[in-house]
């Protein structure tokens, strides 16, 4: 039996904590039903863009940690395509589980439909590549007997934390946030332009392609020996 | 602030309008502008020396300067908008005004203004009807003491007289006046020193204009936000994990049944989800609550107050009807603590709230007399309604009695109101429950400021709900509420 697969139990467990954890940043991120009263002193808890930052930021390390294990699992036995079907089957599977809560979230956004989509397809794209770049940090290390969980993690803290950082610095400056995995779902909120958007999925999209690159020469040497 | 000036003042060469300034820390400019968006003049204006942060008397040149905090004014440059007295304490006039001028100092006085008369052997070259309409005394005359000063007599109640000169006549008679106090100094200004005007000073109250921002704002924080259904998303939760094991379970045996299964089951909690937060109700950025009151007596004022709680960062407009320029509660400034633009207009103002935050401002306005009621006889009321407002309440005050209309339709028309009625202070108390409860609680506002209990008052109200897209989506709530006295008399405004 294939281990590796959306339905193992570490897949399952990966799942039920993501809808965990996006459902109740969706619950901060609502407004009780009140009177406008109640609401004066510390309606800025409920902000809108909790949900969007939490989910975009979790899913990241779903995908993240859906990429060790498929390294773990398949190591250097996976050939390029079968990598990317297996990693989008991960991440499709885990945007679908995540669905309902974008939909409801909706109604949330002043950016409404627009801005759904938008999250959607970065989340996609992003995961994808999170998902590769883990998978490719994670089969070095296999082969060296030595597990990279520090090496993935910090990439992926480096690569949401940096740009954010960066993007906070001056306003002229401020494209940088559109790089960042946690800027892109603010902005998307506040009304995302297409050139932020275009700009935010330029960085996952060169990763992508860049790592699949290598995996590609990586595949030669494989066969070659 | 841009005010757009309207074509028949061009011919004249004169524009006057009372404008708002807060803290003038810097010189404000002035633009003049054509239509074609030619820049015609421009002046800048040091406001610094002249400006005082409290209010201050307000005296007539003809009278001795008897408080180091007066204005003396000409009385020919006196505001001809009553709202520009938004600033004085009390008013002291002691010389002849054309009827406009006691018309916009009576529309002032009705708002809560403190006007005092100054007048004695001069009051017949002061004399005109509206003077008489303000005088705290009726059938006015001159009359002489034993000792030879000419002093203003007339009818009055005894209760209100204030001071009583030396030789024994009345020296100060103050009657209420709608919202505010009227003053009359029955001898003339020269033969009254400064320390007898300072004794008389002691006795007028300071004016205080009649605004409706707490009752609007507490109108506004009683409303209840559109938001989405915790519970619902609690189920949402449930059925996503029960889902994930479902077909974890039977993707483990069949991975097509598994992949097959996570599509259906996840498109129906997708659709569900959709159903059950619904953009149109929840996308609501701003909430605003408008009071918008007229008062009519001899004259009519509009006091216009509006309550707004952002959600939002995003700017967004905040149109009102006519010209109207907004007085912004504004909160401290320079204290770093608040966050907000305003740009305002005198048909709409453009906001930069953060969001949880509330903004109040007011405005004032003459107000044209679109309703008019008149008691016939003990049963009946003749009422012309030429609002545009259509109204959902009507009630005739009949001497602190409350006597409610079926419907108030356009046009004039005689009304039954019945022998009994309900007691005011009892009709308020038990509107809690009423459709009209906002209404009665802004009546009861009006009540503490202006005598509804003397007289015959008709009291007309509406309350409309409506959405507006300017910027971001808002829910407004508009309160329009027309209190008309039982005159008699001509309108001016």
């Amino acid at each position: 039996m294939r281990t590796d697969s959306v339905f193992s139990a570490s897949a399952l467990q990966a799942h039920i904590a993501m809808i965990l954890i996006s459902g109740i940043s969706l619950a901060v991120s609502i407004q009780p039903p009140t009177q406008i009263s109640a609401l004066r002193v510390a309606a800025l808890a409920y902000s809108p863009m909790i949900f969007p930052v939490v989910t975009t930021l979790v899913f990241g390390l779903f995908a993240v940690s859906r990429g060790a294990l498929l390294a773990s699992e398949a190591g250097n036995r996976l050939v390029r395509s079968r990598l990317v079907l297996r990693a989008m089957q991960q991440i499709s599977f885990g945007l679908l589980v995540l669905l309902p809560f974008y939909v409801f979230s909706r109604a949330l956004l002043p950016t409404g439909t627009r801005g759904v989509l938008a999250l959607l397809g970065y989340s996609l794209l992003f995961g994808l590549f999170a998902c590769v770049a883990s998978f490719h940090l994670e089969s070095h290390r296999v082969r060296e007997r030595r597990s990279a969980f520090l090496l993935r993690y910090t990439f992926y803290l480096a690569f949401c934390l940096i740009p954010f950082a960066l993007g906070t610095i001056s306003e002229s400056v401020s494209f940088f946030l559109s790089l960042s995995p946690m800027g892109f779902a603010i902005e998307v909120v506040q009304g995302i332009s297409a050139v932020q958007a275009a700009l935010g999925c330029v960085v996952p999209f060169l990763g992508l392609i860049i790592v699949l690159m290598r995996l590609q020469r990586a595949d030669r040497r494989h066969h070659a020996f | 602030m841009r005010i757009e000036l309207p074509q028949s003042i061009q011919s004249d060469g004169t524009y006057t309008s009372v404008i708002p300034v807060y803290d003038p820390a810097n010189a404000v400019q002035f633009e003049l502008w054509s239509s074609t968006g030619e820049l015609l003049t421009e002046a800048t204006l040091d406001l610094r020396e002249g400006f005082r942060a409290s209010p201050f008397p307000v005296y007539d040149r003809a009278l001795p300067r008897f408080d180091d905090r007066a204005a003396l004014v000409d009385v020919g440059r006196l505001p001809t908008d009553w709202w520009g007295y938004d600033s004085a304490e009390s008013v002291w006039i002691a010389s002849s005004l054309p009827d406009e001028g006691w018309a916009t100092l009576a529309q002032w006085v009705l708002a809560g203004g403190s006007l005092v008369i100054v007048t004695g052997s001069d009051f017949y070259r002061m004399d005109t009807s509206a003077l008489r309409g303000l005088l705290p005394i009726e059938d006015p005359y001159v009359a002489v003491s034993d000792s030879g000063t000419s002093y203003v007599s007339g009818t009055f109640a005894m209760q209100n007289v204030q001071l009583v000169a030396g030789d024994g006549f009345p020296l100060l008679i103050q009657t209420e006046n709608g919202a505010g106090t009227v003053s009359l100094v029955t001898v003339r200004a020269g033969a009254l020193t400064a320390t007898e005007l300072s004794q008389i000073a002691e006795h007028v109250p300071n004016a205080q204009l009649i605004r409706f921002d707490e009752i609007t704002s507490s109108l506004l924080g009683a409303q209840r936000v559109a938001t989405l259904n915790k519970p619902m998303l609690l189920l949402l939760m449930g059925l996503g994990i029960a889902m994930v094991a479902g077909v974890t379970v039977a993707g483990r045996r069949n991975p097509r049944w598994g992949w097959i299964g996570i599509g259906a089951g996840m498109a129906v909690i997708t659709v569900l989800s959709g159903l059950m937060a619904n953009p149109t109700d929840q996308l609501v950025g701003v909430y605003a609550y408008n009071t918008d009151v007229t008062l009519l007596t001899e004259v009519g004022i509009k006091v216009v107050s509006s309550s707004l709680y952002s959600r939002t960062d995003q700017s967004f407009r905040q149109t009102y009807p006519g010209d109207l320029i907004p007085n912004v509660s504004l909160p401290r400034t320079l204290t770093g603590a608040d966050s907000y633009s305003a740009f305002a207009g005198s048909s709409s103002s453009q906001w930069l709230v953060m969001p949880g935050e509330v903004r109040d401002w007011h405005a004032y306005a003459a107000a044209i007399p679109l309703l008019h009621v008149h008691r016939e006889d003990a049963a009946t009321v003749r009422i012309s309604n030429f609002h545009p407002t259509e109204f959902s309440d009507a009630w005739v005050i009949v001497d602190g009695y409350v006597h409610t209309l079926d419907s108030l339709i356009e046009g004039t028309r005689r009304y039954e109101i019945g022998s009994t009625g309900t007691r005011l202070a009892r009709f308020l108390v038990e509107s809690g429950d009423r459709p009209y409860r906002s209404a009665a609680q802004l009546l009861d506002n009006v009540g503490l400021l202006v005598a509804l209990e003397d007289g015959v008052w008709l009291v007309a109200s509406a309350v409309q709900e409506r959405t507006a897209e300017d910027g971001v989506s808002q829910k407004v709530r508009d309160l329009t509420m027309v209190i008309a006295r039982d005159g008699g008399g001509m309108y001016a405004y």
